[in-house]
């Protein structure tokens, strides 16, 4: 059980990193527009989704990809009405919205393994 | 509840209605034998419905180099489509529905034919044309390059700059994936938007009952059924997505509880007294309970709800009408009780209006008659949505928008035996049928400029294709014992009627739609060559044009402006109309697309355009500078006489 809860935060903050790595460091690689893709329109939504312990497949999907798309334009939105269009600049704010959302899950399962080792009680478990 | 996995035969329980009226009509339910499984599935079964559905896909793949789309007439892509591609949709489907009857559904095996079927129906065209397809696709990669250049929009341009989210969306993400236009990408958006729209469907559906073979049924119908075509590289195709979202988090999760009924239908009763016998059994129909109500801490409602309206901050903010199809949607179920919070559509309203009358007032001050002009005009929205386009075009696009009616009207017909059905198998399904007749009341609101009915349909279409697959599964039976061959026959047929009028409805326009190299080049060129600020005329619609540089060149169609002088080549009058605009240098641009327009929409003679070019290149006043098979370029002379020489030379 454990291992599956770490797997979403390890793919976000992998893809976070990869993203920043083909923007920042290698612009122009192989890869660049599907590694992107992957990261805007699934990572922001599903650092958020985590949170929610929905335990479906499909709903969780759905919703990861809905609210990715929304944090990714609203991000960039307000950025453009501020007059700082600056679409690396956005990449970066939510590769560190991603990263932050991911170590808070890590974070909170750790807490959550602490009380129930203290607790031997199995209620605080995360699907 | 509704878990995404290989469904068992227990899983194929649809409970009715949590009423105990309802509950009686359930026939017992037959226990399963025990002993060795009768109907437990050969391997050799599971491994032929993988195998068909990828032969399908493999005789799909090797067809596409043989569609010749330069010779496409009025029907659109079925007058090239290679017969294979369509004897692969057929066995595809046949598959479907052998493999959908079996005693022990896969999942997965419906999920693969389900993906394939996207592709197949969605990404043919992208896959078999030259240029992305779609000259509207052209212009909004100008609105997306005028972001990506300038960093900001402006609202006095164009009308999506008042409600540019999509956009923003767009230039960001095709900047930070290292591309120079959304051209390059743009051909997959049907693809990726159908694959997207499953996810929120197979929630709604899901919602309303436990029988995956419904579900997935419904799904494949959709696809089958889904011929607006709107679902193209657009704010709009985006915004259906999230309004599923919306109404799919609603349905699942915010559903009010069947435990408030007694109350609410104690009180019923006894106001009912003063009605009819039929209108009561309407007012007690809109107070059945929904099954299915999830319970939420406290906290994933709050999360979720905030989730909601982030999701409706980009509906809001990024098409003029999603918003309006979502807050009715939404109204409609918290008015009658069947979601809550009651608040919710009146934080949506609000978040509507405040765009429309902050960021979208430029819009409202130039176009307020063009919004509220045709409010309550029911019969002239109808005529100009569906009488009108009937009647347009030659008489093959003729033929194809009548059947764009017919089937229209067949999955409704059928969505509504479906639904009768359900009723008298008790299940009321009340939610579910508000969601889909509510889009119909912005017909009299709006004609949405002759489109409004097609919207209409769109947004109708999920709920219509879950009623139209009901009409095969609506047994209150816990397992299928015995699949029965008729059924499986009608499902098959079914499918393959919605199939036949889907090469039809869908692919109808494509001879105006696909756009080739050589016209593009032919727009390309003319951006080179043509100074800011000159005035660039299209003979008739169809260009793929203003894919850059927005607000640096006027644009203008004749066959707006001056249909009249096009069809009787009346070149003194597009002489005047050029001159009266006073722009430095004026190019007229005729390409291919524009040539199937006026032939195919427009039902003119095919050497309107031909005959029209020769006038104006007669009269002395335009020179040709630019010639491909499928593009031609003509510099208004007066121009040069008035401004000294220009560029442009000819190819």
């Amino acid at each position: 059980m454990k291992r599956w809860t770490l797997l979403w935060p390890a793919v976000i903050i992998l893809s976070a990193l990869v993203a920043g790595l083909v923007n920042f460091v290698i612009p122009g690689a192989a890869g660049q527009p599907i590694i992107v893709m992957w990261f805007l329109f699934v990572c922001p939504g599903m650092v958020l989704v985590r949170f929610f312990r929905l335990s479906e497949p499909v709903s969780e999907w759905t919703l990861a990809i809905a609210l990715s798309l929304a944090i990714d334009a609203i991000v960039a939105g307000i950025q453009m009405y501020a007059g700082l269009w600056s679409p690396q600049a956005t990449l970066a704010i939510l590769i560190g919205f991603c990263l932050v959302g991911a170590i808070a899950q890590i974070a909170q399962l750790e807490i959550q393994k602490i009380k129930r080792r203290t607790h031997g009680s199995s209620q605080y478990r995360v699907s | 509840m509704g878990s995404f996995r290989d469904v068992q035969l227990s899983d194929t329980l649809e409970i009715p209605l949590l009423n105990t009226v309802e509950v009686r009509n359930i026939r017992p339910i037959r226990q399963v034998p025990k002993g060795p499984t009768p109907f437990k599935l050969p391997k050799l079964l599971d491994a032929l419905y993988v195998l068909l559905p990828l032969f399908a896909f493999f005789l799909w793949a090797i067809s596409l180099q043989h569609v010749p789309v330069q010779n496409l007439n009025g029907l659109g892509l079925i007058s090239g489509l290679s017969p294979r591609i369509i004897i692969a949709l057929v066995i595809l489907t046949i598959s479907f529905g052998l493999a959908l009857q079996q005693p022990q559904m896969k999942v997965s095996i419906l999920a693969l034919h389900l993906i394939f079927v996207i592709i197949i129906l969605y990404g043919t065209q992208n896959l078999i044309e030259e240029a992305p397809r779609f000259a509207t696709v052209y212009r909004h990669a100008g609105y997306t390059e005028y972001i990506m250049r300038t960093g900001t929009v402006d609202p006095n341009l164009d009308t999506y700059f008042s409600w540019p989210g999509f956009f923003v969306l767009s230039a960001f993400v095709t900047q930070v994936a290292g591309y120079q236009s959304i051209l390059s990408y743009a051909g997959w958006a049907p693809v990726f938007n159908n694959l997207i729209y499953f996810g929120p469907m197979y929630m709604i559906f899901n919602s309303s009952t436990t029988n995956k073979r419904l579900i997935w049924l419904g799904l494949w119908f959709f696809y089958l059924n889904n011929w607006i075509g709107q679902d193209y590289f657009s704010p709009q195709g985006l915004n259906f997505f999230l309004y599923l979202v919306i109404i799919a988090m609603l349905l699942k999760w915010f559903k009010i509880p069947p435990k408030a009924q007694p109350q609410e239908q104690r009180q019923r009763r006894q106001s009912r007294v003063r009605f009819p016998q039929l209108v009561s059994r309407f007012i007690d129909w809109l107070g059945t309970p929904d099954p299915f109500c999830l319970a939420l801490q406290p906290w994933q409602r709050r999360a979720l709800l905030a989730s909601l309206l982030l999701v409706y901050g980009l509906v809001v903010s990024s098409h003029p009408l999603t918003p309006f199809f979502a807050l009715l949607s939404v109204t409609a179920l918290v008015v009658l009780r069947r979601c809550r919070p009651f608040w919710l559509p009146i934080v949506m309203a609000i978040m509507t209006a405040a765009w429309i009358l902050i960021m979208a007032q430029p819009f409202l001050v130039g176009h307020l008659n063009l919004v509220i002009g045709t409010l309550g005009d029911f019969g002239g929205n109808v005529s100009s949505n569906v009488t009108s386009r009937a009647t347009q075009g030659n008489p093959q696009h003729q033929f194809i928008a009548l059947l764009r009616i017919i089937m229209s009207a067949f999955i409704w017909s059928l969505a509504f035996l479906g639904g009768v059905r359900r009723l008298r198998k008790g299940y009321k399904g009340t939610t579910y049928v508000l969601l889909a007749v509510a889009p119909f009341a912005l017909i009299v609101a709006q004609n949405y400029g002759g489109e409004m009915f097609l919207r209409i349909f769109l947004f109708a279409l999920p709920l219509m294709a879950f009623f139209a697959a009901s009409l095969f599964y609506s047994k209150h039976t816990l397992v299928i014992r015995k699949t029965s061959t008729w059924m499986t026959a009608a499902i098959i047929a079914m499918s393959l009627v919605l199939l036949g009028g889907f090469f039809f409805t869908r692919y109808g326009n494509e001879g105006v739609d696909y756009i080739t190299y050589a016209e593009f080049d032919g727009v390309q060129y003319l951006y080179s060559i043509a100074p800011p600020h000159s005035l660039l005329i299209a003979a008739w619609n169809g260009s793929p044009w203003q894919y850059k540089d927005y607000e640096k060149y006027k644009c203008e169609s004749l066959y707006d402006r001056l249909p009249d002088a096009v069809i009787h080549t009346k070149v003194g009058e597009v002489v005047r109309f050029i001159e009266s605009q006073g722009h430095p240098h004026t190019y007229l641009i005729f390409t291919r697309g524009q040539k199937a327009y006026e032939t195919i929409y427009s039902g003119l003679p095919d050497d309107t355009l031909d005959r029209f070019e020769n006038g104006l290149l007669a009269s002395g006043d335009f020179k040709l500078i630019y010639r491909n098979p499928d593009a031609q370029i003509l510099l208004f002379l007066g121009s040069v006489e008035r401004h000294g020489s220009t560029k442009g030379g000819g190819s």
